[in-house]
């Protein structure tokens, strides 16, 4: 369709805008011919167009990506010329992720048209992550459900960055939605194992945020709401070579339930962030800012189960949990400084007595640059420097305490009450090389890494290896060591808690097929020394040794903005050894021998898509109770647990669908889709729970099915 | 989490098992402390949902640092065994008495009982019982069953549980310190505490949704058990059990709470010899024969074949395991009939 305005006169010129139709992008790339002319588009899509008054005119449009258009009109004309061209829907580009030249061995990648059309993710491009080969498959809104076991790492293994910068958590309440916005970011990536020097202090997987970083042509933005949050974003160019960002989430529950007997404080949460950035010849200059909060209270009890008196005299817990940073960063083309501070409270209140409140403040700071030695040999270089100090309240909660082990750790552990102020430095350093051999890359690195508290040192020896055996054939071989210090909330229960230190190693082949079908196969192994983990009661504890190994296969299949496809299938253990001569093996928190899935989404027709996801896998273990006393002290019961994760929940499957349609209008669109959960019983059973004296074990149940609707609009 | 966020709502969690005030299988109903030294633990017994048993419940006992001892501890290698035992002095570390009973079913209970060398245990001294005209039961919505709706309703003396009724249980406990709560206990009807020493029980089997009635099923004319235990939180409790009737009584004496049928219901207060003898039908699972009042309280009690106990017929001996039933069976007592 076309769009022109017609009036009065203009003075023999013609001011011609090419946009693209939903959006109003302006498309610069268009080719645009006046009267058999090539005319030239600036970069916001604009022309001025020299046409003697009273003489039809003839414009040609056409564009690579969008359905070409020929406009006949009579000049003189009083507005400008707006003409919107629609975006081809087919044939796609293809997408091929494999053969990337890194260090990381192993890398998956999700971008904002994957995490928008993958039904089940509300729009989260993370939530997206814990639908990728390797990374164990969570029940939804079970207790769980935001943790990120990848390859059999403990959830607590893991490091997730924002544009460089670590962010204390990923999901709103361990459970809904990830803390980035995700309207926000440009792509996603998550590296498993076996990853380059780059990245550190972690066991387990990193996952690299990337915000968008191209410098928007004209305002643009969208608006959306579906049954949980509410939120929108903006990006606008500024003169002088700026622009500017800012989004903004919010859940609304709490507004309208104004909290029930359970949650007196019905469950909150928010996430923002905005940057102004300038683009400059040589290097980008941005500030930026970033946050999140989670509120709630909730009664420490299950009130269903309780006699109306009984329920008068549980105490409620009040928690509450935000983060903010503010930072400077400095791109150039090949570097990249980022400095921020970060402010992390976390605070719980028991109203019978009990108090946590741990406020953390630091300055993590990250440098990386890379360059080229010589014509076969490329470097990197960089460092990780993170002070910190941590002001830490505690007050004993007594027989509550075990009672929020998710929230507050430290009462759980009933860590003896306290004021404390924990100063701590942490650095790290990394080198790597990239070198090329005929069709073989190597990328030796080294990290070293230093902690103020216990003046731990740690260095760790990687290597990479690549090798191109064939046009669509390329082997891969990666790991090293890894070494993690213990979360500073960990140093509060022991001091003295080791630095877990693992030696890992990837080996995988990439196989493409005409092209276009990606064949992808990783087996992984890691050893591990003291790895630090969470017994269902208690402290945290040591293990002496950490055993974790698998295998993953994986298909991809995608044609950009038309189709996508990928399968899955994982097999990996993770196992535990408390290092006594007569101590068995035993299964960690993220031992999940199976799983595997599909993801598939089809643009049907431009505005139609439609959508499946299906995982399934084994369930996630659980320490059972084998037995109870009676504390005839104060008429209650206390569990005796069996051995560590020697129960398994019901095997997991489900399925979501979703169907959106786009009303593309010329200057925006508006988006309603409909996802459909279906999750099949017994699959159902979200967590174990227990009669009065645990005598008798079932399982909280979640819905079979559940409807969730949204709705978007994009300008 | 303990389950808890956002869409968790839309969670199911339902009673797993029987609610803790049912009287069913075998358990440790409480374990108390005698006052004065050396230490003379008693546990209160429900054997196969009675209070009662045939047979005798095999209890080990023995002094024990905490949790875990009371886990790994061998009931061969205990301190003391027996309904009543006396214990040693505790052992230096070890301030806490363990209990492993075994049951006739073979059901191995553990239990663990707090000594704080604190002021004396509450005694329970009576329950008194009053039905509350105009509580709805069947049909109760809306607020009709909350907590300061109930508080506020009247009650009057009663004689007969009617079946699908509401009565108020009320505990009178002397040496109560604050923090003192009756958990409140029957073979059957539903409970609705009221507050630390009072409750709500109705004569029916009621399935509440937020307090609003989803079902009801009344109950059978017949006998009920009730036990209340206080607990101070301190580590000490105490125990009374009694029985009520849901509809009319028929003939039967009550003794220290509890009920026994009888021939003819003996003229009460009163002191009584009298016979027992087994009666699978009633709750304390012996009943009254050859009842000859006496008007003299210094009435001598004869023997009973059970170790450890002595004077008056007290319905305790059967609920702390002291006499097995089949020990009383036939056997001449002196009691003590109440109103």
């Amino acid at each position: 369709m076309i769009a022109w305005l017609l009036a009065a006169a203009w003075a023999g010129q013609v001011e011609l805008v090419v946009r693209q139709h939903g959006d109003a992008a302006p498309l610069p790339r268009a080719e645009v011919v006046v009267q058999g002319t090539p005319v030239a588009l600036d970069a916001r899509g604009r022309a001025t167009l020299e046409l003697p008054d009273g003489v039809e005119a003839t414009v040609v449009l056409t564009s690579l990506d969008h359905q070409g258009q020929t406009l006949t009109f009579t000049p003189p004309l009083d507005q400008p010329l707006v003409v919107f061209l629609r975006p081809l829907s087919e044939p796609g580009e293809i997408v091929v992720e494999a053969f990337r030249p890194t260090a990381e061995v192993t890398r998956h990648h999700v971008d904002a048209e994957m995490a928008y059309e993958t039904p089940g993710t509300f729009d989260d491009a993370v939530r997206l992550v814990q639908a990728l080969p390797g990374v164990n498959v969570q029940r939804e809104y079970s207790p769980s459900s935001g943790d990120v076991s990848v390859r059999g790492s403990l959830a607590g293994d893991s490091r997730f960055y924002l544009d460089g910068i670590e962010v204390p958590y990923l999901y709103h309440f361990n459970q809904y939605a990830s803390v980035f916005p995700a309207s926000q970011l440009d792509s996603l990536d998550l590296y498993p194992s076996g990853y380059g020097a780059r990245y550190g202090d972690a066991t387990g997987a990193i996952v690299e945020a990337v915000s968008k970083t191209d410098r928007p042509d004209d305002i643009t933005g969208s608006a959306g709401i579906n049954l949980v949050t509410v939120g929108g974003d903006l990006r606008a160019p500024l003169p002088k070579g700026w622009w500017v960002s800012a989004a903004f989430r919010r859940s609304f529950h709490d507004i309208v339930t104004q909290g029930t007997d359970q949650f007196p404080t019905w469950p909150r949460f928010y996430d923002f962030s905005a940057r102004a950035e300038h683009v400059g010849e040589r290097t980008t200059v941005g500030i930026f800012t970033a946050g999140s909060g989670d509120t709630y209270g909730r009664v420490l009890g299950e009130l269903d189960v309780l006699d109306p008196y009984e329920q008068e005299g549980v105490p409620t817990l009040d928690f509450g949990r935000d983060w903010q940073l503010l930072g400077v960063r400095v791109r150039w083309g090949r570097g990249r400084f980022v400095t921020a501070f970060l402010h992390d409270l976390v605070a719980a209140d028991v109203s019978e007595g009990g108090l946590y409140r741990k406020r953390s403040m630091s300055l993590p700071t990250r440098l990386d640059a890379d360059g080229t030695a010589l014509s076969w040999l490329d470097w990197a270089v960089g460092g990780e420097l993170r002070p910190e100090v941590t002001l830490v309240e505690l007050e004993d909660a007594g027989r509550y305490g075990p009672l929020v082990v998710r929230e507050a750790a430290p009462l759980a552990w009933q860590v003896a009450a306290t004021d404390a102020t924990l100063p701590r430095v942490r650095f790290h350093g990394y080198g790597e090389l990239q070198a090329k051999a005929g069709p073989a890359r190597f990328f030796p690195g080294v990290r070293v890494g230093m902690d103020s508290v216990g003046w731990s040192p740690t260095i760790e020896p990687r290597l990479a290896v690549r090798v191109r055996v064939a046009e669509q054939t390329e082997l891969r071989l990666g790991g090293g060591r890894y070494q993690q210090r213990p979360e500073t909330e960990q140093l509060l229960a022991d001091p003295d808690l080791p630095t877990t230190d693992a030696w890992s190693a990837v080996l995988g082949i990439d196989q493409t097929i005409a092209g276009r079908v990606e064949i992808v196969a990783d087996g992984y192994v890691k050893a591990s020394r003291d790895v630090v983990w969470q017994p269902v009661s208690g402290r945290p504890v040591v293990a002496a040794h950490g055993l974790a190994y698998g295998a993953e296969l994986t298909v991809r299949y995608r044609l950009r903005d038309t189709f996508f496809l990928w399968a899955w299938f994982a097999y990996g253990r993770a196992l535990l050894h408390d290092g006594s001569d007569d101590g068995d093996w035993f299964s960690s928190d993220a031992d999940q021998p199976f799983s595997g899935g599909v993801v598939a989404s089809w643009n049907v027709l431009p505005a139609l898509q439609l959508a499946l996801r299906y995982r399934a896998a084994t369930g996630n273990t659980f320490t059972d109770v084998v037995g109870s006393l009676y504390d005839a002290s104060d008429d209650t019961w206390v569990p005796r647990f069996g051995n560590p994760n020697g129960a398994r929940l019901p095997d997991y499957h489900k399925i979501d669908l979703r169907v959106a349609y786009t009303f593309a209008f010329r200057r925006w669109s508006l988006q309603l889709a409909a996802d459909v959960w279906i999750v099949p019983p017994p699959a159902t059973a979200l967590y174990p729970t227990w009669s009065y004296d645990y005598g008798v074990t079932d399982y909280v149940q979640g819905p079979i099915v559940l409807p969730l609707l949204g709705l978007r609009a994009t300008f | 989490m303990s389950g808890l966020l956002l869409l968790l709502v839309f969670a199911c969690r339902g009673p797993v098992g029987e609610p803790r005030q049912a009287l069913v299988g075998d358990r440790v109903v409480a374990v108390t402390l005698a006052d004065g030294e050396p230490a003379r633990p008693r546990a209160s017994l429900l054997v196969d949902g009675r209070t009662w048993s045939d047979e005798p419940v095999d209890l080990a006992w023995a002094w024990v640092a905490d949790e875990d001892a009371l886990w790994s501890l061998d009931p061969a290698a205990s301190d003391a065994t027996g309904p009543v035992p006396t214990l040693p002095d505790p052992p230096e570390g070890a301030g806490r008495i363990g209990l492993v009973a075994t049951f006739p079913s073979g059901h191995e209970a553990r239990a663990l009982l707090a000594v704080t060398g604190s002021p004396a245990a509450p005694q329970v001294r009576r329950v008194t019982h009053a039905r509350v005209p105009g509580q709805p039961l069947e049909d109760a919505e809306d607020d009709d069953l909350a907590l300061e709706v109930r508080a506020a309703r009247p009650t009057e003396p009663a004689e007969v549980v009617a079946p699908s009724s509401w009565t108020r249980l009320q505990a009178r406990v002397q040496g109560a310190p604050d923090g003192t709560r009756i958990r409140w206990m029957a073979t059957a009807g539903t409970f609705l505490e009221l507050d630390a020493t009072t409750a709500d029980w109705a004569s029916a089997d009621l399935v509440l949704d937020d307090l609003e009635t989803e079902s009801s099923e009344p109950l059978p004319p017949g006998p009920v058990t009730f036990v209340a235990l206080a607990n101070d939180r301190q580590g000490h409790g105490a125990v009374h059990a009694f029985d009520l009737f849901v509809g009319e009584e028929p003939a039967g004496a009550r003794i220290g709470g509890r009920w026994l049928p009888a021939d003819a219901s003996p003229m009460a207060p009163t002191w009584a010899y009298a016979r027992l003898e087994a009666d699978d039908e009633a709750p304390l699972g012996l009943r009254l024969v050859d009842v000859q009042q006496v008007s003299d309280p210094a009435a001598t009690a004869p023997e009973v074949p059970c170790e450890g106990v002595s004077g008056p017929f007290d319905p305790l001996w059967l609920l702390q395991g002291a006499c097995p039933r089949e020990a009383l069976d036939g056997v001449r007592v002196l009691a003590r009939i109440s109103p």
